[in-house]
């Protein structure tokens, strides 16, 4: 009679897990030692866990290149780390930066809008263009929302987006549209309660190649080209048709993370 | 100024030498969900990345390895959804669309062939959520809490997918494993 009174299969799978009070376990094991069928049914169970913790035990074994992948980015945490530490009590008090005249920054077209994005020289003109506007006054109150009608406003029919670099700090003190040839390009400055700028520009290429030369990198399907022009690094991506730099004078790594946080698979 | 840094290599060192052991495991686990080498590493890089800035909140004497884990899930379940949000616009689009659909976790890139053993492929193949509560508890070892919890489900509801996929997978394995008397 014992046969017709299977246990329940997931009294079966707890028996295989040790899930089972003393009293319950001891009860399945004498139904087990008299039932055919759950016994085999049990073996079956035991089989199959043992060949799945296999597969777990089959684990590669370590592997330093990924490890050292893993530091790398472990030290550009470190580096938002440190850097989020530094800013954070500037930001709780006067943003004197905001205080800086509101006067409009000028726009200049950029050294290299008539040469092609693609070529080497993009990294140079861009930490130029850094180095022009980076001491430009905060324009105070401006939002990415204004900033993104006066793209408009400038005639800029690509996707062009303001990147949110609030949480690391660095608020909106300055942006605009540029005129070059065939194409138009965007800018945006931040700045931080420290007076560091970051400067991000974007312009449309059908190419959307990434300049020849400087550290390559990949994270989350999107390839980097990082530069680095005396203290001033530049890091480019590609976004579709639409070629993304970021540049600052700050350490390669945190400008990485902030690029690798900001940048977006074309949709 | 040196304190801090000081403190900080320090938290850095206890970090890494909890969680860098599990990174084979992490990875190998990441590449059975997505059969995508680059992606998978890259949820493994964001899984460190977010248990190191959550490091201060780790319970010391907790098990480190099921931290990990939850974290991974949760990092592959949200660029599951990410490559998901994709909108779907051509037709190779929408079959795309389809495959996401009969597996999470699929991986965004074209599917290569399976690797690994036939065990290691037919639980590849188990649909989700039994593929993870399979992986958890029988690859991984954890214990039903610590997968229910990576899960975010009840314990309740692990014991149950874990009793249909294994029974699901003992059904595609069953030519492999050992020969028992006939059920009666």
């Amino acid at each position: 009679m014992r046969e017709e009174t299977h246990l329940a299969e997931n009294e079966l799978d707890a028996l295989l897990d040790g899930r089972l009070t003393p009293e319950q376990h001891a009860s399945a094991a004498g139904h087990i030692a008299g039932c055919e069928a759950c016994g085999a049914e049990l073996a079956q169970l035991r089989w199959l866990r043992s060949e799945l913790r296999a597969v777990g035990a089959r684990a590669p074994a370590r592997d330093a290149a990924f490890e050292a992948r893993l530091r790398v980015a472990l030290d550009g945490e470190d580096a938002v780390r440190a850097r989020t530490e530094r800013v954070a009590p500037l930001l709780r008090g006067p943003r004197r930066w905001l205080l800086a005249s509101a006067a409009a920054m000028t726009a200049v077209l950029l050294a290299w809008l008539v040469a092609s994005p693609q070529q080497v020289a993009l990294p140079d003109a861009a930490a130029e263009r850094y180095l022009a506007v980076r001491g430009e006054p905060a324009e105070p109150g401006l939002d990415a929302a204004v900033l993104e009608e006066r793209f408009r406003a400038g005639g800029v029919a690509f996707r062009a987006r303001v990147l949110d670099l609030d949480m690391l700090g660095f608020r909106i003190a300055g942006g605009s549209a540029f005129e070059f040839g065939a194409t138009t390009a965007v800018e945006t400055l931040y700045r931080d309660a420290l007076g560091q700028s970051v400067l991000c520009v974007m312009l449309e290429d059908d190419a959307a190649a990434l300049p020849a030369g400087g550290e390559r990198f990949e994270r989350g399907g999107i390839a980097f080209a990082s530069f680095r022009r005396g203290d001033v690094t530049v890091v480019v991506w590609s976004e579709g048709d639409l070629l993304c730099l970021l540049v600052a004078a700050l350490p390669r790594e945190e400008l990485h993370v902030l690029a690798v946080a900001k940048a977006m698979l074309p949709s | 100024m040196e304190q801090p840094k000081q403190a900080q290599a320090a938290r850095r060192e206890a970090f890494e030498s909890l969680a860098m052991p599990h990174a084979v495991r992490l990875r190998a686990c990441a590449r059975r969900w997505f059969r995508h080498e680059a992606t998978a590493d890259d949820a493994v890089q964001e899984t460190f990345l977010r248990a190191y800035r959550t490091f201060d909140a780790f319970e010391p004497g907790t098990n480190a390895r099921a931290w990990l884990f939850t974290i991974l899930y949760s990092v592959c379940a949200n660029e599951h959804a990410r490559a998901r949000s994709h909108a779907a616009t051509s037709l190779e689009d929408v079959t795309e669309e389809l495959l996401y659909r009969s597996e999470q976790f699929a991986p965004r890139a074209a599917l290569p062939e399976p690797t690994g053993t036939e065990v290691e492929r037919a639980l590849g193949a188990l649909p989700e959520p039994f593929k993870s509560a399979l992986t958890f508890v029988d690859v991984e070892e954890l214990s039903y809490e610590e997968a229910a919890s990576a899960l975010g489900c009840p314990v309740g509801t692990l014991r149950s997918r874990l009793s249909r996929g294994r029974k699901a997978l003992a059904e595609k394995l069953a030519h492999l494993a050992p020969r028992t008397r006939t059920a009666s």
